[in-house]
């Protein structure tokens, strides 16, 4: 049997231990975390739009600058946020890399055998045209905050962006979420 | 179904995030684990060496000066002092110390070497000129001038074969010793507000000084002149 990411998400966020270790040059704890995350950053950027070779490029760069700079991280409990922040801006480099907007389309379906892709084909597609709907930046913030259960502070602060700021940009781009998937609803 | 565009978004991250397998994860683990690292210690650790590295250079620079202090020309160590003089001059936490090129000379005379005193004594009357400049320390032009001029002759009164008279050198240690205590003595007047008589000091010591190393100069021409024996003539 193949261990999935979903087996592998128990040891995600990372322990305070775990990061503190890594900082302080333990390769095996690095890569540990390194492990966890990866699947979750291939996962946000294809959510957020590229396809899903873009995707994972994406997410070994972001690991890339996540290893040569984690021993700048001073405060092992800013991690998470600190590991995102690395992600939104590796995709907003590709953004201004490619200035191609129309390849933000969600447009992977996970593939893992003949009856799931049906099924899944059938779930995940009204979400991905709801995405579509939305800027990257709108699907950037909530896979942060509804996925990855970031807080405000940590979406925010390293941005320079008031928690409040962040605060109503989350609340209007899951509205226009809730329109985008009801609209699709009256549709089908 | 899901309900909730929430939900399904969370299923749908869910579905994304399983589809990573561990071999492709692995593969890009180890690929950017073998990336060059250009990073830098952690802060504290940085903190601790930069630390050690600047104790470790200050404790070292501190014995070496320590040691180099006393040191006369001649010396292995002397190189060494001065260096350290002149940064700290170039630094501007001091100023060519008149007193230290004097206890040099002293050292070089009970050595014997009387004519690197005398050159040692000289520097101490040029490290001496050089600290008048200084505002506050009283001297007027002449002053300066005069020690400068002194300095002058005292190298000239160093015979061409190096073999100074001690009681010369003796007498010139003396005097330059002199000369250096009635600067520090104008200093100290010229913070009372009133150097003009201790400045008058400094410049007929500076001119005795002069005074005394013509004369010397005059007595080694002298006896440097071939002497006119006239029984060399040819028969």
């Amino acid at each position: 049997m193949t261990e999935s990411a979903g087996d592998r998400s128990s040891t995600w966020p990372p322990s305070l231990e775990a990061i503190d270790q890594a900082r302080n040059g333990n390769n095996s704890a690095l890569a540990d975390i390194l492990r966890a995350g990866h699947p979750r950053l291939v996962a946000y950027f294809s959510g957020a739009g590229p396809q899903r070779a873009d995707a994972e490029d994406l997410a070994a760069h972001t690991l890339e600058a996540v290893v040569t700079s984690i021993h700048r991280l001073k405060n092992p409990h800013a991690f998470e946020g600190w590991f995102w922040q690395i992600a939104r801006y590796s995709f907003r480099g590709w953004i201004r890399k490619t200035r191609r907007p129309d390849r933000f389309e969600p447009t992977y379906i996970p593939e893992r055998n003949a009856e799931d892709t049906v099924e899944l084909s059938d779930e995940h597609t009204q979400i991905r045209q709801a995405l579509a709907a939305l800027s990257p930046k709108d699907r950037s913030l909530l896979w942060l905050r509804d996925v990855e259960d970031l807080s405000y502070e940590e979406i925010g602060g390293r941005l320079g962006s008031a928690v409040g700021t962040v605060r109503v940009a989350c609340h209007r781009a899951r509205k226009r979420l809730e329109e985008a998937y009801a609209a699709l609803d009256q549709d089908a | 179904m899901s309900t909730s565009p929430m939900d399904d978004l969370k299923a749908y991250a869910a579905s994304l995030t399983d589809s990573v397998s561990v071999e492709e994860t692995d593969t890009v683990v180890a690929s950017v684990l073998r990336a060059p690292r250009g990073g830098r210690l952690p802060l504290k650790q940085r903190v601790t060496a930069v630390g050690a590295v600047i104790a470790t250079f200050l404790s070292a620079n501190v014995g070496l000066a320590a040691a180099a202090q006393n040191a006369a020309p001649g010396d292995a160590l002397y190189g060494v002092d001065r260096a350290y003089e002149r940064i700290a001059a170039f630094v501007g936490i001091s100023n060519p110390r008149a007193e230290e090129r004097l206890q040099e000379a002293n050292v070089l005379a009970e050595r014997g070497d009387a004519s690197a005193a005398l050159a040692a004594a000289s520097a101490a009357l040029d490290a001496l000129s050089s600290s008048l400049e200084d505002p506050g320390s009283g001297a007027d032009d002449q002053s300066a001038a005069s020690i400068r001029e002194a300095s002058s002759e005292l190298v000239q009164a160093i015979p061409q074969n190096g073999n100074s008279r001690p009681e010369f050198v003796n007498d010139m240690m003396a005097e330059t010793r002199m000369i250096v205590q009635l600067a520090q003595e104008m200093r100290e007047a010229a913070a009372n507000g009133d150097a003009a008589e201790a400045a008058k000091k400094l410049k007929d010591q500076a001119k005795k000084i002069a005074e005394r190393a013509k004369q010397e100069k005059a007595s080694n021409a002298d006896k440097d002149k071939p002497k006119n024996n006239s029984g060399n003539s040819t028969p």
